[in-house]
C-alpha cells in the first residue's frame, strides 16, 4: 500500500517546520540542531527518531530509512562517520526537557519517557535507581530518544471498505503492530474520522471516548489538545488504562472507546468489561502478527472468543504503516476487494 | 561669615550626612535581602516537596508575590530560565547573583552561600534539592544575624559619623 497523503481537512501544524517539529527542535544541543537543519527535505519530512546517546554518534531513524547524522546535514550508513554526542550533548537534552528542574522530572524517569507538546515523546535511558524492587527514578541519563508524533493522515478511510461491513456494521479492531510501525497514528486517526463521520458514508458518527495514558494520541499539553481527535471525543489524560476505561465507561457513555498499547491482565479485564457493555474498542498492541497475541496469555482468550471484529497488522516492509494484513474475527485474512487497492501482498 | 559661606557649609555637611544615611541604609537593606531570600526559598522547598513545580514557574511565582530585595533575583533567572533554557540553571542562577548581589547589599560571605547553593540548582532528585535548600536556609540565617548585628551597631555609627565628618570638615575650611 502506498504511504498515505495527508488530508485537506485534518490538521497539520507540523507543517512548516521542515519536519522537524519546535517542540523537539529546541531541545536539541546547537551543534546537532545544526546539523540537522541542514539535512535533506525529504530526510526531515519522513524524520521519526532523533536518538542521541553519550558517545555515540547520532542516529536518525526515518521512514525511508535510517543512518547517523554528519556534520554536514547527511546520513551515514557507518556509525564511523556519524556526529558523536557526548555527556554535555545528553544533558543539554535532559536539561531541555526537565526546565532545568530534574526533581519535576522523577515520574517520568521513573516510566522512561517524558511526553512533550504536541504529543512527540522522549525516551530517556540511564542508570535505574531501585528501591524496595522498584524503579525509583534514572540517574546518569546516556541515551535519549526523541519521537516525532505524525498528526492525523487519513490512512484509516483507505481501510474502511475492511473494517466496516455493509450496511454500515462497524466492531471493535485490535491493531497489532511492532514498535514504530504508526499504530499510535492509525488509532488517532480512526478516532478522528469516527468522531467526525468522515470515515465512512455508511457509518454514523459516533461519541469517541480516549484512555491517552501517556497523552500520546491526544498529545494534550497544560489542557491543551495538539491533535484533533474530531468533535465527539472525550480524552481522558495521563490515566492508566485499565482504571480509565472504566471510569469512561461509567462517566462518558462513550460509543467507542479508544486506548492504546493494552497487554496487561488488568488492561484485558477492564476491556471485557467495556466489550460487555456494547462498546465498541479500537485498541493497539504491541505483536509481530496474530500468532503473536494468540501466544500471549493474557490476550488469547480474547481472540478465541472473538472479541474483536477486525485485527489489523501493520509492518514497516515497505515503509511506516505498511498493512500486512487485516483478519476477521475468527482470524481469517479478508482478501482485496476488486477494484481496489490491494491490503496486503498475501492477500 | 557671609551668606555664602553658610550655604556652602551647610552642603558639606549634609552630603557628608547623606553618605553616612546611605551606609545606614545599605545595612538595612542586607538584612532585609537576606531574609527574603530565606523566605523565597522556602517557598521553592515548598513548591518543590509537594508541587514538583519547574524552576521557572516556581521562581516566577516568588518573585511576583514577595516584595523584598531579594525578589528581582528570583523574577531575573525565572525569565532567563524561560528564554535561554539551554544554559542550565546552575549558569543562570551564577549570573543573576553577581549581577544582583551588589542591588541587595550583600556581602561577599552571601554570595558564596548563594553561589555554592545555586551549583546544584534544579540537578538531582526532590530529597537532594530539599536538602540543599535546607543547608542554604541555615547559612542565610546565620548571615542575617550578623547583618542585623552590624546594622544595630553600625547604623547610628555611620548617621553620626557622617554628620560630624560634614561638620568637622566645614570647621576646617572656615
Amino acid at each position: 500500500m502506498k504511504r498515505p497523503t495527508a488530508e485537506p481537512g485534518t490538521k497539520q501544524r507540523e507543517a512548516g517546520c521542515g519536519g522537524v517539529p519546535e517542540a523537539v527542535r529546541r531541545l536539541l544541543p546547537p551543534k546537532i540542531r545544526k546539523a540537522l537543519e541542514s539535512c535533506s527535505p525529504e530526510v526531515l519530512e519522513a524524520l521519526e527518531e532523533i536518538r542521541i546517546r553519550r558517545d555515540l554518534p547520532v542516529h536518525l531513524w526515518t521512514g525511508r530509512g535510517e543512518g547517523f547524522l554528519m556534520g554536514e546535514g547527511r546520513l551515514s550508513p557507518f556509525p564511523a562517520e556519524g556526529m558523536v554526542a557526548g555527556a554535555e550533548d545528553v544533558m543539554h537534552v535532559v536539561q531541555g526537557l526537565s526546565q532545568s528542574s530534574l526533581y519535576a522530572l522523577e515520574e517520568e524517569l521513573r516510566r522512561g519517557y517524558v511526553t512533550l507538546p504536541g504529543g512527540h515523546r522522549a525516551g530517556i535511558v540511564g542508570r535505574a535507581v531501585v528501591a524496595e524492587g522498584r524503579v525509583q527514578t534514572q540517574v546518569d541519563i546516556t541515551g535519549v530518544n526523541l519521537r516525532v508524533a505524525r498528526p492525523v493522515t487519513g490512512i484509516s478511510r483507505d481501510l474502511a471498505d475492511w473494517l466496516v461491513e455493509p450496511p454500515g456494521k462497524i466492531g471493535s479492531v485490535l491493531i497489532i503492530s511492532p514498535p514504530q510501525c504508526g499504530k499510535t497514528t492509525l488509532l488517532r486517526d480512526l478516532a478522528y474520522q469516527v468522531s467526525s463521520g468522515r470515515w465512512h458514508p455508511l457509518v454514523a458518527p459516533r461519541k469517541v471516548a480516549v484512555v491517552d495514558e501517556r497523552s500520546e494520541l491526544a498529545g494534550t499539553w497544560k489542557g491543551r489538545r495538539h491533535f484533533d481527535l474530531g468533535p465527539r471525543t472525550d480524552v481522558l489524560d495521563g490515566c492508566p488504562k485499565a482504571e480509565g476505561m472504566m471510569i469512561l465507561l461509567r462517566s462518558m457513555s462513550p460509543e467507542i472507546l479508544v486506548t492504546d498499547e493494552i497487554g496487561g491482565e488488568e488492561d484485558v479485564a477492564a476491556l471485557r468489561e467495556v466489550l460487555r457493555a456494547g462498546v465498541i474498542v479500537f485498541a493497539s498492541v504491541h505483536g509481530g502478527d496474530l500468532q503473536d497475541i494468540r501466544r500471549r496469555p493474557s490476550l488469547r482468550p480474547l481472540v478465541e472468543e472473538g472479541a474483536f471484529f477486525r485485527y489489523v497488522v501493520l509492518s514497516r516492509q515497505r515503509g511506516p504503516m505498511t498493512v500486512e494484513g487485516i483478519f476477521d474475527a475468527s482470524g481469517r485474512r479478508l482478501r482485496a476487494q476488486p477494484g481496489r487497492q490491494p491490503v496486503a501482498s498475501g492477500g | 561669615m557671609g551668606g555664602l559661606e553658610w550655604i556652602g557649609g551647610l552642603c558639606v555637611v549634609s552630603a557628608c550626612a547623606g553618605l553616612g544615611f546611605f551606609k545606614a541604609a545599605r545595612l538595612q537593606r542586607r538584612v532585609g535581602a537576606l531574609r527574603g531570600l530565606q523566605a523565597g526559598l522556602q517557598v521553592l522547598d515548598t513548591e518543590i516537596a509537594y508541587a514538583a513545580t519547574p524552576l521557572p514557574d516556581a521562581f516566577r511565582r516568588i518573585g511576583n508575590t514577595f516584595s523584598s530585595p531579594a525578589a528581582p533575583l528570583f523574577a531575573e533567572v525565572a525569565e532567563q530560565l524561560a528564554s535561554r533554557p539551554e544554559t542550565g540553571a546552575p549558569d543562570l542562577w551564577e549570573t543573576a547573583v553577581r549581577r544582583l548581589a551588589a542591588d541587595m547589599a550583600l556581602e561577599p560571605p552571601d554570595v558564596e552561600v548563594l553561589l555554592q547553593f545555586g551549583r546544584t540548582l534544579g540537578a538531582s532528585d526532590r530529597a537532594d534539592q530539599r536538602k540543599h535548600i535546607r543547608v542554604a536556609c541555615d547559612r542565610l540565617r546565620v548571615q542575617e544575624e550578623a547583618a542585623r548585628q552590624e546594622a544595630a551597631t553600625r547604623a547610628r555609627m555611620w548617621r553620626s559619623l557622617g554628620v560630624l565628618i560634614g561638620a568637622a570638615i566645614v570647621v576646617l575650611l572656615m
